[in-house]
């Protein structure tokens, strides 16, 4: 009897325990669904939906710093991140805010949160909103862009680290079509870029040598001893090199890696201006270096040229003026202090 | 007149102009350090090399500047010492010693530009450039020469001037940086002294010469 009342009691005690957890929970959760409900922020037509838990001043500014990156990259139609909304996976219920028709009807963008550091919570980072309305126009544009563009094309500017590495990218450049462009030679450039049409890129751009000598590479020489057309190029088959780079797309086929290729838009916007690198992006016909001589105004070898020097200098302009020109303001300036010290008392 | 003048500056500057046109002659050769024959080094060799002669490159329109300064300065330490009894007692008028003084001082800064010249000549031909990558000697040495007057002008004109006068440049140069000082207290983007220093070395702006290409080997 005294055991029973006691297994009595010990059950009565679980329900209460197990009612108590489940109502915790209930709660626990109900807070969770608060705290994660998507909330709308605007600024200057970009919509964000972020969860709750991110503070509205926080998301406003991250708006606002987005929309700086975007105007200062000015590759982006105006028009383009306004037919967006940027959404994180983590909101729940977005289908409450999104429910106007203007909303819904606008592609829906992906963008991480920022996760919580010391003293701070859930954040939205700027340049990630920025970076995610980079990527819905790049997936927007026709394949060539989409295949040639690198999958960070624009954003923030071009900083001395940025250009030592785009120097050192082309002057230490392994394949001999970046050592012709060095010695300045337009068409090595166009080939080093990548930015011609070409029909059978493994052949134009890379030599048979140089395609044996990466894949035979300590990072490369496993993979090719996988296949056979592999262990053909690695025993002297010159076919058999070009054959495996096209079917297995290694090397890529773009000798520039992506900081030259995107050295290639900075310069444009550096000397041509941000709508001629729009004007660029938005072209979809001919080669990409067809639409990125039109944007600027030039011939494809001038453009090239003046990427190279560019690039060589670190953000140097080729010689504009004679030099008669740039000695005439000097030689007036002199005669005017000269007159200027005969006039003066002393 | 012009000689005695010319041989009174020299005088004062000789010590001067023998060290500055040492080190003129010195600098381009600095830019073949790495080598005579590049036609045939390496990549990474033809990177580093470039840099360097950018570096180089980076040194020489300050240099033009100490050079012009220093000469400016010179020009008129005799009278400064003095205190200008010398000139006033000379058979001359101001104007006309003053022009005198000036084209002494740019005749003696044509020294260093020589010695430049002459170091960016050696230089160019000690090295077997690869192709794409091109000597500039004769353009180094006109921009530098062109550098050295127009610092010099600046400092000569500021020596000869009254203390009025120099106190009143000093004075706006001041005002112009207070000025600044209260436009970014307020919030503003707009700078005095950045759009003035942006007008002098934008062409055509006197100062303009200093900025741009100085490297002697450049692509």
């Amino acid at each position: 009897m005294k055991g029973l009342a006691r297994d009595r009691a010990l059950l009565s005690r679980a329900e209460s325990l197990l009612a108590w957890s489940v109502a915790k929970d209930s709660t626990l959760l109900a807070a969770r669904r608060v705290a994660w409900r998507a909330r709308l922020a605007e600024a200057g037509g970009l919509v964000l939906v972020v969860p709750s838990v991110v503070p509205a001043e926080n998301a406003r500014r991250a708006l606002d710093s987005a929309q700086s990156l975007l105007r200062e990259f000015g590759g982006i139609p105006e028009a383009f991140p306004r037919s967006l909304v940027i959404y994180n996976w983590e909101a729940r219920d977005t289908g409450v805010v999104l429910a106007s028709p203007v909303l819904s009807a606008r592609t829906r963008v992906q963008f991480p949160l920022t996760p919580p550091a010391f003293g701070v919570g859930w954040t939205v980072n700027g340049w990630t909103v920025a970076a995610s309305v980079l990527q819905a126009y790049r997936a927007s544009l026709d394949d060539d862009w989409r295949t040639w563009l690198p999958t960070d094309f624009g954003l923030g500017g071009w900083e001395r680290s940025i250009a030592w590495q785009a120097y050192r990218e082309l002057t230490e450049s392994p394949w001999s079509v970046g050592v012709r462009c060095v010695s300045g030679e337009p068409a090595g450039c166009r080939l080093w870029l990548g930015i011609d049409r070409d029909s059978a890129p493994y052949t134009t751009r890379y030599s048979a040598a140089e395609l044996r000598t990466y894949l035979s590479s300590s990072s490369q020489e496993w993979h090719t001893r996988r296949s056979d057309r592999g262990v053909a190029c690695l025993q002297g088959e010159d076919a058999a090199c070009v054959e495996y780079a096209i079917h297995e797309q290694r090397p890529i086929q773009t000798p520039a890696a992506p900081v030259g290729r995107r050295s290639l838009l900075r310069a444009v916007h550096a000397l041509h201006g941000n709508t001629a690198e729009a004007r660029a992006l938005a072209d979809s016909v001919g080669p990409l270096g067809d639409r990125l001589a039109r944007a600027a105004g030039i011939s494809e070898d001038s453009l090239v040229r003046e990427w190279r020097y560019w690039v060589l200098t670190r953000g140097g302009r080729p010689r504009e003026r004679s030099f008669a020109a740039e000695a005439v303001p000097v030689l007036l300036a002199a005669g005017l202090l000269l007159f200027a010290a005969t006039r003066s008392r002393g | 007149m012009f000689k005695q003048v010319l041989f009174a500056q020299w005088l004062t500057s000789r010590l001067a102009l023998a060290v500055l046109s040492v080190l003129a002659f010195a600098l381009p050769l600095v830019s073949v350090f790495y080598g005579s024959d590049l036609a045939t080094t390496g990549r990474g060799g033809l990177g580093e090399w470039l840099l360097v002669t950018d570096r180089v490159a980076q040194v020489l329109p300050f240099f033009a500047v100490l050079v012009g300064a220093l000469l400016g300065i010179l020009a008129w330490s005799p009278d400064l010492a003095g205190k200008h009894v010398y000139a006033l007692s000379l058979p001359v008028p101001r104007a006309v010693f003053v022009a005198l003084r000036f084209g002494a001082g740019s005749a003696l800064a044509l020294l260093p530009s020589a010695a430049l010249a002459a170091g960016a000549a050696v230089a160019s031909l000690a090295v077997r450039l690869p192709p794409g990558v091109r000597a500039y000697p004769l353009e180094i040495s006109a921009r530098f020469t062109l550098a050295t007057l127009t610092a010099y002008a600046i400092i000569f004109a500021l020596a000869s001037a009254s203390r009025r006068g120099q106190l009143a440049i000093i004075g706006a140069i001041c005002a112009a940086i207070l000025l600044d000082l209260v436009l970014l207290a307020l919030g503003a983007s707009f700078s005095v002294t950045a759009e003035t220093l942006n007008a002098l070395t934008t062409w055509p702006g006197p100062l303009s010469i200093l900025v741009g290409r100085w490297a002697l080997f450049d692509v």
